[in-house]
């Protein structure tokens, strides 16, 4: 069973994803399914990152880049959309190279507060200068991605299968890199940057790789929320969506891959249930994390692990066992 | 010029002093227990709240609904700390999650309670003051005055009674501090207390200066975080340069420039300062503790 999950698992879900708007017509589950998409984007780049125990608040800044970059490009240069994807993913990176150069040796809480005031530069930059950014008001009518056919506001479907391939994408890298040298590297850093340090390991390149990484990612779901929604501003990509990405993955799990996004799967979801509640959403929300956090000290991931599948863990155990007396 | 000059620096420094008497009691629970308390802007909500109900629509004396609110208020931090921080053992990302939560439950809460009307806590010290040129309400001058105070009233507990040095044993080493005898639980209780307090009185303030209204805890917040970090996190004189600094810069920036360049200004400086100075104006290295209590 165990391990027909852990073969089958991962493509069985994206083979349901691919086959999910057969049974789903209604275009407001697959808008739901499209910001689930964006938020895994967000939640799993945000976790490389914090493999190596930095924590970030300034996705969003990253995101405006990539959403500013592209949107630009394509509306006011007449670009095709399929080139600013990658454009948009790399000029965040470059911007990360830049700043990461000079903050990421700063640890802690100091580091949140350096990404935190980065994310609202960007915000108050682009309100600044009108012209190429449109200030407060943003930009507004982004074309959707070429064929238009394919992707109307009414027709949901183009955007739905965009969206899916994108975070199969973004898990797909994510999970490699996490599971390659770099990614146990990234791991050793969490756990003691000294002793990294100590044998070999250059703590400052790693630690800007998982920053670039995350901004790249970052600026990918920045461009498809974009094109998506046709509209961005300063208003839209604030401190609160950055925290969102942290919530994601703290809330998922932020010892395993499949922390961030079930993290991100769900909490897009539950608030979903009770948007009937109306005013009372946000209240359900916010009761919500905190008794996530207070009974699933370790995520959700945890919650599966130790109570769901006992048997899974037992398993684990053994094997863990059986690796560390040889 | 130099009246405008002057009423520049005034507002600046009201403003910058409402701001340390919040950041004062974000930077003490934070140099002592770690944790990020996102609720802290909640608290000066719920004080204003409630020294308007109470002061303002039932006319109790001031004083005396002062420490009411300020009272109710520390109730519910201590709630806080008890219920949901010592169960997550202080550890820095859960509780920040959990304060996030919570503090999103209490503001739509107080939206649904409250409305969305701004109102006003009437004013105790009507007329103004007039001096070199530069008008300054005395609600203003009093509220300079009363922070003022209680900033130097705190920097006295914590360095001359037996309490303030309990605190600040447990700020610099919480297991050495237990094996001597100090009790954690009370101490950080304590601390809660004596932020919360704070924290209301900076809520009245901005209520008569400004409006009651259920998002006004927010936008302080984050200018107090970076009150603490600019200033150094766990310094009271820190975070006084640090509150002053940013009041000041605010408003100069606010009149010379559009309100954007002010925003852009201010978060320039702090990653500025954070890069070059990660510990802040008076701070110590905060990571080195963090990772000496974890071994």
């Amino acid at each position: 069973m165990l391990k027909l999950i852990q073969k089958f698992g991962a493509p069985a879900i994206v083979c349901f994803l691919f086959l999910a708007p057969i049974l789903v017509t209604s275009n407001f589950y697959l808008h739901v399914m499209i910001m689930m998409c964006i938020n895994v984007i967000m939640a799993t780049s945000m976790w490389l990152l914090a493999t190596t125990g930095l924590l970030s608040f300034g996705q969003a800044g990253f995101m405006f880049i990539g959403a500013m970059t592209s949107a630009l490009l394509v509306k006011n240069l007449g670009w095709p959309f399929w080139v600013c994807i990658p454009l948009a993913g790399i000029i965040p990176a470059l911007v990360a190279l830049a700043v990461g150069r000079v903050c990421i040796h700063i640890k802690g809480a100091q580091f949140f507060m350096v990404t935190m005031a980065f994310g609202e530069l960007v915000r108050g930059i682009f309100a600044y200068f009108r012209n190429p950014f449109g200030g407060w008001y943003g930009i507004i009518n982004i074309p959707p991605p070429e064929p238009h056919r394919y992707f109307t506001p009414l027709n949901k479907i183009g955007f739905y299968y965009l969206g899916v391939t994108l975070m199969v994408l973004t898990c797909w890298a994510v999970y490699r890199v996490s599971r390659s040298r770099i990614g146990m590297i990234f791991w050793s850093l969490r756990e003691s940057e000294t002793l990294a340090d100590s044998i070999g390991v250059n703590v400052r390149k790693h630690k800007l790789h998982a920053f670039l990484f995350a901004a790249f990612f970052a600026g990918i779901a920045g461009t498809y929320y974009a094109h998506y929604q046709s509209y961005i501003s300063p208003l839209v990509f604030t401190v609160q969506m950055s925290l969102s990405a942290l919530i994601f993955v703290v809330v998922g799990g932020m010892w395993s891959f499949g922390g961030p996004i079930l993290g991100a799967a769900t909490l897009t979801l539950v608030p979903e249930f009770f948007r009937a509640t109306g005013v009372y959403q946000m209240l359900i929300y916010g009761v919500i994390l905190v008794f996530a956090v207070l009974f699933m000290p370790r995520g959700i991931v945890g919650v599966l692990e130790e109570k769901v599948f006992p048997l899974l863990l037992r398993t684990r155990r053994a094997a863990i066992n059986a690796h560390d007396q040889p | 010029m130099s009246a405008a000059f002057g009423q520049i620096i005034l507002t600046g420094v009201t403003m910058g002093l409402i701001y340390i008497m919040v950041a004062l009691g974000l930077t003490l629970v934070f140099g002592v227990m770690r944790v990020v308390n996102f609720v802290h802007g909640e608290m000066v909500m719920l004080a204003a709240f409630s020294m308007y109900y109470i002061y303002g629509v039932w006319h109790v004396n001031f004083v005396l609904a002062l420490v009411v609110s300020a009272a109710l208020v520390s109730a519910v931090g201590v709630f806080f700390q008890r219920y949901l921080y010592k169960p997550l053992k202080y550890d820095m990302d859960s509780v920040m999650i959990c304060a996030l939560g919570a503090s999103y439950a209490i503001k739509s809460a107080s939206w649904l309670a409250f409305g969305p009307v701004p109102r006003h806590i009437p004013t105790v010290f009507p007329g103004m003051l007039h001096f070199f040129g530069a008008f300054l309400s005395k609600e203003r001058a009093a509220a300079c005055v009363i922070c003022i105070a209680l900033t130097a009233g705190l920097y006295l507990v914590l360095h001359k009674t037996k309490m303030g040095k309990a605190i600040r044993a447990v700020e610099q080493d919480s297991e050495a501090a237990q094996v001597l005898g100090i009790s954690i639980d009370g101490v950080n209780a304590m601390v809660f207390v004596i932020g919360c307090s704070l924290a209301a009185v900076a809520g009245t303030f901005s209520g008569i200066l400004f409006a009651v209204e259920p998002e006004m805890g927010s936008d302080p917040l984050m200018k107090c975080f970076m009150i603490i970090l600019i200033g150094g996190i766990g310094s009271i004189p820190g975070a006084i340069v640090a509150g002053l600094m940013l009041g000041l810069i605010d408003s100069f920036s606010e009149t010379l420039f559009s309100g954007e360049m002010a925003f852009i200004i201010g978060f320039a400086l702090l990653m500025f300062i954070l890069i070059v100075r990660p510990k802040g104006f008076f701070g110590y290295d905060i990571s080195e503790l963090t990772t000496r209590r974890k071994e």
